[in-house]
C-alpha cells in the first residue's frame, strides 16, 4: 500500500494536474525567482582571466546586490562593478579610495606611499605606474592577474556608484 | 465562468498596456532598441541588410547631430546622407560586432527633449573604427529631440565617456 501511495505521489509530482492553483504556483515561483535574481542575488559567469587565480574564467557565481547598501567596500575586497549595466559587470579588487594616492613600483602597489600587502597576486608583475590621486566619488580597482602589461589590463578608477555588489563566494 | 471573465480582463488589461501605454519614455527606449538592433552586425551580412541598417540609423539622427568622444579628442557632425555611407563603410570593415545600451535612465527637461544616460557596450572582432577596442564599454549621454514630422525621437547630441580611467 505504501509503495502504491508513493507511486501516486510521484505521479502527482511529475504529471501535476493543470489546475488554476498549479499555474498560480508556477507564476509565483517565476515572479519570486525574478525578484531574487534582480534585487538580491544576480547569477553571473566569470569571463576573462583578469582575476585568476582567485576566480577562474567560466566560473559561476552570484553577485550579492545588497552587500554595500549599508556599508562600503573594504580595501582588498573583491567587488562587482556595473560596466555595461548589470548585463556586463567587472569583477575587480578595491585597492584605493577617493583622495588616496595609488602607484605601482616594479609590480608592487603603494597606497599613500605604503606598500600594499597583496597575497592574492600570485603571478609576477613588473608594472611601474606614476602616482595617481583617486578622484572624489571614485574607487581604484584592479584585477589579481597582473601578468599582462598594465595598458592591457582592465582596471583603474571608477565611480563608486558603479559598485554593484560582491561575489557570493 | 467568473474565473474566465477575470482571466479575459487581465489579458485585455495587459494587452492594452502594451499597445496603448506608449509613453514618451517607452518611445525613447524603443529608439535605443532600434538603434541597437541596427548597429549590431552578424557575419556575412548582405549588402541590402547593411544598407538597410545604415538607413535606419541615419533616420534616428537629426541633421547636425554631434558625436563626441572627448578622451580621443574626437568630435564629428553626423549628417543623414553622409552618415549612412559612413556607417556602411564601417560595417564593411568589420566581420561581426554587437552593441547594447544598458541601464537606460531617461529624463525629460521639456516635452520635446529627452536626456538619456546609459552604458554603451561594444563587442567586436576588429578595431576598425579605431575609437573603441574589441570589447569595451563607455558611459553614453545623449540628447534626443521629438521630430513631429517623422513622429520619432531623434538623436541631436551623443557623448561617449570612459567608465574606467587609468
Amino acid at each position: 500500500m505504501r509503495a502504491e501511495e508513493q507511486e501516486k505521489a510521484l505521479d502527482r509530482f511529475l504529471f501535476p494536474r493543470l489546475t488554476w492553483g498549479f499555474f498560480l504556483r508556477i507564476a509565483l515561483l517565476g515572479i519570486g525567482t525574478w525578484i531574487v535574481g534582480t534585487r538580491f542575488l544576480r547569477p553571473m559567469v566569470v569571463d576573462g582571466a583578469s582575476m585568476e587565480p582567485t576566480y577562474s574564467a567560466q566560473g559561476f557565481n552570484f553577485c550579492v546586490l545588497t552587500a554595500f547598501k549599508t556599508e562600503r567596500p573594504q580595501r582588498g575586497q573583491v567587488v562587482t562593478l556595473k560596466y555595461g549595466g548589470y548585463k556586463y559587470m567587472l569583477l575587480k579588487r578595491v585597492l584605493a579610495f577617493e583622495g588616496e594616492t595609488v602607484e605601482f613600483r616594479e609590480g608592487r602597489c603603494y597606497v599613500n606611499g605604503v606598500p600594499l600587502e597583496e597575497p592574492y597576486v600570485r603571478k609576477s608583475c613588473d608594472w611601474t605606474v606614476p602616482p595617481h590621486v583617486v578622484a572624489v566619488g571614485n574607487v581604484y580597482v584592479m584585477g589579481d592577474n597582473r601578468s599582462v602589461p598594465f595598458e592591457q589590463h582592465v582596471g583603474g578608477e571608477i565611480a563608486v556608484s558603479r559598485v554593484a555588489g560582491r561575489p557570493l563566494w | 465562468m467568473k474565473n474566465y471573465l477575470i482571466l479575459i480582463g487581465l489579458v485585455l488589461a495587459v494587452a492594452g498596456w502594451f499597445l496603448l501605454g506608449m509613453s514618451d519614455e517607452r518611445r525613447v527606449r524603443k529608439t535605443f532598441a532600434t538603434a541597437e538592433s541596427a548597429l549590431c552586425k552578424e557575419g556575412n551580412e548582405s549588402p541590402f541588410k547593411m544598407l538597410g541598417a545604415a538607413r535606419t540609423l541615419a533616420e534616428l539622427v537629426e541633421p547636425g547631430c554631434r558625436l563626441e568622444i572627448p578622451e580621443r579628442k574626437f568630435s564629428v557632425k553626423l549628417d543623414g546622407g553622409d552618415l549612412a555611407q559612413q556607417i556602411a563603410g564601417f560595417r564593411r570593415q568589420s566581420t561581426a560586432f554587437t552593441v547594447s545600451f544598458e541601464d537606460l535612465n531617461v529624463v525629460f527637461p521639456d516635452k520635446t527633449t529627452a536626456q538619456v544616460s546609459c552604458d554603451f557596450f561594444f563587442r567586436g572582432d576588429s578595431d576598425a573604427l579605431g575609437l573603441i577596442a574589441g570589447r569595451d564599454a563607455r558611459a553614453l549621454d545623449a540628447t534626443l529631440h521629438w521630430d513631429e514630422e517623422s513622429a520619432k525621437w531623434r538623436f541631436s547630441h551623443i557623448r561617449l565617456q570612459p567608465i574606467l580611467e587609468k
